[in-house]
């Protein structure tokens, strides 16, 4: 158990820019989950402070011990591999118990009962003597958990470890993860390009972009508070809408033919707004006008593709609403709800 | 359907034609001429005139001796270089080639290359002349010097074939993936444990097929031996060629031959029983 702190890490591979310069700590026993597309430095970050990367600069301490020079296994940290990792040639019990010979811990009675421990905490118990082969992919990701599990490290790092798995199987896993992970309350850094997940787990989510960080935030200021363009459209099913607003005089913005109160500075700004934050509006009042293009009914809600001055505008709303193609709706956002964006930093800006 | 089925069968044939016509018969032909006496019967009468030969004891314990020294060495350099070759970062492929070069070379050659280092006006002589280290030309490859003339065979049949051992093994490991190795680093395992405990045991299969290639290859060394050394340092490959060509006698010849294939055969087996892989470990 121990804080993660990482100081202006900057990682180049060739001329590609990985990591420009990231600094966040994470706490101890803090769950955090980076989160970002493909090519975003999300894994290079992982394994720098995994230490199978070496960054070209900056500091990486776990607990109050500087280990950026260390190798991995120096380090007390654990990992849980994407495509698991386990070790094919050697049974269930065998590959849990592997940390525990290498690093020599314990007689082999106490290393029997941790690997006896970190294998019911993951229910393959019964699988011990069998080799890796003969199991499923859900079966090999609890095998390569336990191994991580069962040498208690400070930190333990998961590198997509769901992703391998099936669509119902990664849902199982995932809430499961969440118990065993709180229950032992390592201190967790779990990279993924999946927001649900990232989402379902997170204490803390950084949403990282060209090796940067974005954001890092609880999972709901996130959703609720995006600092940037591209967290608003990264996060969320479907993602922020975003409506070209002019002002029209202090503090008074206009979309179209409707006007709202905003910030007072700015000439042209961005107005982010979530598709169920958008309510069908009552005859005579202000509203966005648009005519509805496409209608998806998902059972729990409905969610509706919106023409609107050219623009394309998503809206979710209650499943009954009898709404068809070609038919015009009239929405007005959420008052509380409004984030503004300048279209030039694409940062948020505070109303 | 049936046509469909048959297809494999019939595309196989040829090649199994191939082999009936030019592995198989030729062996049972030798079996025959092997197994027969004077008088065309069953008799081991040529087993028993191989036995008695002078060189037939010399020739089975050198025979040996060169499979026990020489392919424990070739295995042992070609785990090390491809452990060197797998942890550089480039000009892997360059090395590759290089160390490789040998195998392009046929043993024959690679005798007489050898031969004109070692031979008594040959470069180690002068290099050993000109470092004041012996006073004339000293005879290295005589029946009067077996050890030196044994250890030259066993340098010679090194350079010329740790390559192939080398090609098999670094072609099982690259198909270890990486992330073993970072798994095993992460949790605690040196390079020497990574080696004993990842390397090896996931190179098994290739090991096995190195070793058994090889050990058939050097109970059959020939070439090298006669240029090196003719029959000071009789071997079985020798013997079999000196009965079949100087004394006319193709029975002898052939129980020789029959002799070489019996203990391939036993290594083999023994390869295959030793360095059995877990059907259940093979992910």
């Amino acid at each position: 158990m121990a804080r993660i702190l990482v100081e202006d890490i900057k990682k180049t591979f060739g001329k590609f820019v990985a990591l420009k310069s990231v600094t966040m700590e994470v706490a101890d026993g803090e769950f955090t989950v980076l989160l970002g597309p493909s090519g975003c430095g999300k894994t290079t970050l992982l394994r720098i402070i995994a230490g199978l990367e070496t960054a070209d600069r900056g500091e990486v301490r776990i607990g109050e011990r500087r280990v950026d020079h260390l190798p991995p296994r120096s380090r007390n940290i654990a990992m849980v591999f994407q495509n698991y990792a386990v070790f094919p040639h050697m049974t269930v019990f065998e590959n849990i118990t592997f940390g525990l010979r290498m690093q020599k811990r314990g007689s082999e009675e106490e290393i029997r009962r941790t690997a006896r421990w970190a294998a019911e905490l993951v229910h393959i118990e019964s699988q011990l003597d069998k080799y890796t082969g003969q199991l499923s992919g859900g079966q090999r990701q609890r095998v390569a958990v336990a191994r991580a599990l069962a040498v208690r490290p400070q930190v333990l790092l998961m590198d997509e470890p769901l992703s391998n798995l099936d669509a119902l199987l990664r849902l199982e896993m995932r809430a499961e993860l969440k118990t065993i992970l709180r229950e032992c309350a390592t201190t967790t850094i779990y990279v993924t390009h999946d927001q649900v997940e990232a989402m379902s787990l997170a204490d803390r989510i950084a949403i990282m972009h060209g090796g940067e960080i974005e954001q890092y935030d609880t999972p709901l200021e996130i959703y609720r508070n995006p600092a940037t363009l591209f967290c608003g459209g990264f996060i969320g099913s479907p993602p922020m809408n975003f409506l070209e607003a002019e002002a029209v005089a202090p503090g008074r913005w206009r979309i179209g033919d409707f006007e709202l109160a905003g910030p007072a500075e700015g000439a042209r700004l961005l107005l982010g707004i979530r598709p169920e934050d958008l309510e069908p509006a009552g005859e005579g009042e202000p509203a966005l006008v648009g005519t509805v293009q496409v209608v998806e009914p998902l059972g729990s809600h409905l969610l509706a593709t919106l023409r609107l001055d050219g623009r394309l505008l998503r809206f979710a709303g209650d499943a009954d609403l009898p709404l068809r193609p070609g038919d015009t709706l009239r929405l007005r956002p959420r008052a509380d709800r409004l984030r503004w964006f300048d279209p030039e930093s694409e940062r948020a800006v505070r109303s | 359907m049936t046509g469909e089925r048959a297809l494999p069968y019939l595309l196989l044939a040829p090649s199994l034609l191939f082999l009936a016509l030019l592995f198989l018969w030729p062996l049972a032909e030798a079996f025959l001429v092997a197994f027969s006496g004077p008088g065309g019967q069953w008799s081991l009468v040529n087993f028993r005139e191989m036995a008695e030969d002078l060189n037939f004891a010399d020739a089975v314990r050198n025979t040996l001796l060169l499979v026990a020294v020489v392919v424990p060495i070739q295995l042992a350099l070609a785990l090390g270089l491809g452990v060197l070759l797998g942890s550089l970062d480039r000009g892997r492929d360059g090395f590759l080639y290089i160390w490789t070069i040998p195998l392009g070379i046929s043993d024959l050659a690679a005798g007489i290359l050898w031969l004109a280092m070692l031979s008594e006006r040959g470069y180690l002589n002068s290099l050993l002349a000109a470092l004041g280290l012996v006073e004339g030309p000293v005879l290295w490859l005589s029946y009067e010097t077996p050890l030196a003339l044994f250890l030259a065979v066993v340098v010679a049949e090194v350079w010329r074939a740790t390559a192939i051992v080398l090609v098999i093994l670094v072609a099982g490991m690259q198909l270890i993936p990486k992330e073993y190795y970072e798994a095993a680093e992460v949790f605690g395992a040196g390079a020497f444990q990574r080696f004993r405990r990842i390397t090896l045991p996931l190179l098994k299969p290739s090991i096995q097929t190195a070793l058994i290639l090889r050990t058939i290859l050097a109970f059959e060394v020939f070439a090298v031996v006669v240029v090196l050394g003719g029959r000071d340092l009789p071997v079985l490959a020798g013997e079999a060629f000196a009965w079949q060509y100087d004394y006319r006698n193709a029975g002898v010849a052939s129980a020789y031959a029959v002799l070489i294939l019996t203990v391939s055969l036993a290594a083999t087996w023994l390869y295959l029983r030793l360095l059995r892989v877990r059907e259940e470990s093979l992910a």
